[in-house]
């Protein structure tokens, strides 16, 4: 190999081996730089939120991941709309049954939605507390009768249960003694289990020759 | 060779999972029974009813009840259906359907519906009723004689 040869390699690996070093020179500027910068954003934030914390000492400013149902589910003056994280874990959906209470709130709401048929109202009202007094066994009492437009609400009060039962049957369910031939709905409200203490019924009764609106199953609660 | 393994495997799963669904989806089915399954409401008045060819007929003076109680498979609403000879006069017939909770705390009954048509095959339709749970539901039909319930679907 001839010496020239040599100084050339020579002179191009120390090229090489200087340009390494000011690459290198200039990329630990640059990480310098960036290094200042994100000082800079850490001081910045460090102080927003010592003045966060100033302005509200609630002891607990990130949301927890789970939320205890009575908490989520209670209404509060400081609840938070639009916070997903705050929603109660989700049930799975299981199989509902109607119980007496659902099918009585039905028809409570049912009745109460109604607007007054004052026509209709009043001589159903008439009839209704007519007929219910002459269906009544003894011992049993018709406490009040308020009619709307299509239902009318019956409250009466029965002795035991076997009172309820032959009132029951002779109001709404005997074509010969019926109040009037409509579909009709009739619950204990009151006095189930207190043994000598009065039997408290709410019925509701359609108009004559209708039923009662049913249910919704959308409706199950 | 392996592509073709592989959709067989894929079609075989989607077919059993298909089959799987199909056979757990709830079937849209109907209950029925023959007017004798019921009973007279009256038990003195029992002997004035008969089995015909699965119905009931009612071969008494004036009307009398006729109970025929409905099976629940799903606590819910029922809409029962009562098909009927109506002898003479639609009024000769008519029927209503109850629910009754298990205690007897709630009852509730629709309407007493006629035929439309006297002196003919019908069927009556009294209504909706809605079972609680463990509650219990029939259709009750007064007849006139030579009535009968053949039978009762729902």
């Amino acid at each position: 190999m001839k010496t020239s040869h040599i100084l050339a390699s020579v002179v191009a690996l120390a090229g090489i081996g200087v340009g390494i070093f000011i690459q290198n020179r200039c990329n630990d500027a640059k990480l310098a730089k960036l290094r200042k910068e994100l000082n800079a954003i850490h001081m910045e934030a460090t102080a927003a939120a010592a003045d966060r914390a100033d302005e509200d000492e609630r002891p607990q400013r990130v949301a927890p991941a789970i939320v205890p149902f009575v908490q989520a589910a209670a209404p509060s003056s400081e609840a938070q709309p639009n916070e997903p994280e705050h929603a109660p874990p989700t049930v799975p959906a299981k199989p509902h049954s109607w119980t007496a209470q659902d099918l009585s709130d039905h028809y409570a709401a049912a009745f109460t939605a109604e607007d007054e048929d004052a026509d209709w109202a009043s001589r159903a009202r008439q009839t209704a507390e007519e007929r219910v007094r002459a269906d009544l066994p003894a011992g049993s009492e018709l406490r009040s009768v308020e009619c709307r437009a299509s239902i009318c609400r019956i409250e009466t009060s029965h002795a035991d249960r076997d009172g309820f039962r032959e009132f029951a049957r002779r109001a709404f369910n005997d074509p010969t003694t019926g109040v009037w031939n409509g579909g009709s709905f009739s619950t204990i409200v009151s006095g189930n289990t207190d043994p000598g203490t009065p039997i408290v019924v709410v019925s509701y009764l359609a108009r004559e020759g209708s039923n009662l609106p049913p249910p919704d199953p959308s409706e199950q609660p | 060779m392996n592509h073709m393994n592989h959709t067989k495997k894929s079609l075989t799963i989607l077919a059993v999972a298909a089959l799987a669904v199909a056979a757990l989806a709830p079937v849209a089915s109907a209950r029925g029974l023959g007017g004798w399954g019921g009973h007279a409401d009256n038990p003195s008045q029992a002997t004035s009813f008969s089995e015909n060819w699965n119905a009931v007929a009612y071969n008494g003076s004036n009307t009398a009840r006729w109970d025929i109680p409905l099976v629940i498979d799903n606590v819910g609403s029922l809409t029962p259906v009562a098909y009927v000879y109506v002898s003479g006069a639609s009024s000769n017939v008519s029927c209503s359907s109850q629910a009754v909770s298990q205690d007897q705390s709630t009852i509730s009954n629709t309407v007493w519906a006629s035929p439309s048509v006297g002196n003919a095959w019908t069927s009556v339709t009294p209504g909706t009723v809605t079972t609680v749970t463990n509650g219990s539901a029939e259709i009750a039909c007064f007849l006139g004689n030579g009535s009968k319930v053949q039978t009762v679907t729902w």
